[in-house]
């Protein structure tokens, strides 16, 4: 019998925790329905996400931000272990894994992002550098001498 | 020629230059004269005509840049197609397929041999070209060649080669308006004959970029600009930015890609121009117009012997340019990729 769909059913196919016969509904299924397939391509994004996180040593800071981040995520009815450590310890626990997962991962992510990755780096473009890059290259296939006249003489502009 | 006050080696300079070439005065070899009405081929001739020639001369270089008008010398010292140009200590050699930029001693290698560069459109494959006779330059009757948008019919380059020895001895950029951007003339020109040794540069460093198969994740690198620009190769300097050079056959232009954004103050004010909604700036040198702008984490440097107006209408023409690349749009699609939220 098909089981009956369910993204913690893909979840614990990937994990290899299905029988054998709910192993084989399973993959009749997915060979039948794009939607199914879909869905197993989803879970198995955010599967590799996770595993892919670079191996970051946080300060105990950085894990406060995180830890409220998450929090501020969780119901407030809902226990008081943060959200996205109850998913990742709850291995026994049939709730909507890949979904809880994804979104811990997009808040561990968001925050790694913030706290780790460095903002953007401020450049100075080397304007002359460039400028007789291009003119160099650029005599190759043509007259040198009208080409490279310029660069002799190319003054300031961070060269 | 642009009216401007003047700077550097004045025309007698040449018999200093002779001097400097420490050769014996004589009759050039030369190419065969060059009949008007091939444009296209009088363009690629004169691209190698250094080749089988051996001369000293004394060149002019004047550029406008914000209104003002600037005006350089600089001389040349050619032997057998190897090519030395300088201006105070500052030196350029060009041979074969290298070039080395420095002084006496102190060269850096920065073009070296690419296999995989990809041959520019032909000169008539986007522009009309047209030949007639030209006015002398340094003494020297020429051939002229105008090099003429196609769209809008307005002339955008002007070559001027020499009837003898197909020898281009001026060059003249021009904007929408017809009026001259930039222009590179010989002032004066001497045949040599017996020539010394040329410079034979050793490599003290090198800059050498390395040549890329394929522009790196987070940059941007369209195969083609405008209407006629064409990807021709891909390098990554030595500093990590990364540059796609393109041509169109007359002219060539190169994006110059860093990861970060503009240190503003750092630059000259320039003028102020809009890229496909992200500010920038551009500036005229004495080889090239430049434009400048920050798009989404990457910056962004268009160097290009055409006039400004056209290298601003080449990037433009990238629609989107940039959008989607960069270090927060990395993160932000490894972060939200995965569930279909960017």
């Amino acid at each position: 019998m098909t089981p009956d769909w369910s993204e913690d059913l893909l979840s614990g196919y990937l994990d290899g925790e299905l029988d054998a016969e709910t192993r084989a509904d399973v993959e009749a299924r997915l060979a039948d329905d794009a939607a199914w397939r879909a869905v197993l391509a989803d879970v198995s994004s955010a599967r590799d996400a996770v595993r892919s996180l670079p191996a970051v040593e946080l300060s105990p800071g950085a894990w406060s931000q995180i830890l409220a981040v998450v929090a501020a995520d969780e119901p407030a009815s809902g226990p008081t272990t943060p959200g996205a450590l109850r998913v990742l310890r709850a291995r026994g626990s049939r709730a909507p894994r890949w979904a809880g997962l994804g979104a811990a991962v997009a808040a561990v992510a968001a925050v790694v992002a913030v706290v780790v990755v460095p903002g953007p780096t401020r450049v100075t473009p080397k304007v002359a550098t460039f400028a007789t890059e291009h003119s160099a290259r650029a005599s190759v296939a043509s007259d040198p001498v009208s080409s490279l006249a310029g660069v002799s003489v190319m003054r300031g502009l961070g060269r | 020629m642009i009216a401007t006050h003047r700077v550097g080696l004045s025309v007698a300079a040449v018999a200093a230059v002779a001097a400097f070439a420490v050769v014996g005065i004589g009759v050039a070899s030369h190419a065969p004269a060059q009949p008007a009405g091939d444009g296209e081929r009088l363009l690629h001739d004169a691209a190698s005509a250094n080749a089988h020639q051996s001369y000293a001369g004394v060149l002019s270089v004047d550029w406008v840049d914000h209104g003002a008008r600037h005006h350089v010398e600089a001389y040349t010292h050619v032997v057998d197609g190897e090519v030395e140009l300088g201006a105070g200590t500052s030196r350029v050699l060009s041979a074969g397929s290298q070039r080395w930029v420095g002084s006496p001693g102190a060269w850096a290698l920065v073009v070296g041999s690419d296999s995989t560069a990809a041959a520019a459109p032909s000169a008539d494959a986007n522009w009309d070209l047209q030949t007639e006779p030209g006015p002398s330059v340094a003494g020297r009757d020429t051939t002229e060649v105008v090099a003429t948008e196609p769209s809008s019919g307005a002339p955008r380059a002007r070559f001027f080669i020499d009837i003898r020895t197909g020898t281009l001895l001026r060059r003249d950029t021009l904007d929408g308006h017809g009026h001259l951007v930039r222009e590179v003339s010989f002032e004066a020109f001497l045949a040599l004959g017996e020539a010394a040794t040329p410079v034979r540069p050793r490599a003290t460093k090198t800059e050498e970029p390395v040549t890329l198969r394929s522009v790196p994740a987070g940059y941007q690198g369209p195969s083609g600009l405008g209407p006629g620009y064409r990807l021709l190769g891909r390098y990554r300097q030595p500093d990590g930015t990364v540059q796609l050079y393109y041509g169109d056959g007359i002219f060539t232009l190169s994006l110059f890609e860093q990861k970060g954004t503009i240190d503003w103050g750092s630059l000259p004010a320039g003028t102020a121009v809009d890229v496909n909604g992200n500010g920038g700036r551009t500036y005229e040198t004495a080889t090239s117009s430049v434009a400048v702008w920050d798009d989404h984490g990457l910056v962004v440097t268009a160097v290009s012997d055409a006039a400004p107006d056209q290298v601003l209408a080449a990037v433009r023409s990238v629609k989107g340019a940039g959008h989607g690349t960069g270090l927060l749009h990395d993160v932000a699609h490894f972060v939200l990729g995965p569930f279909g939220w960017d």
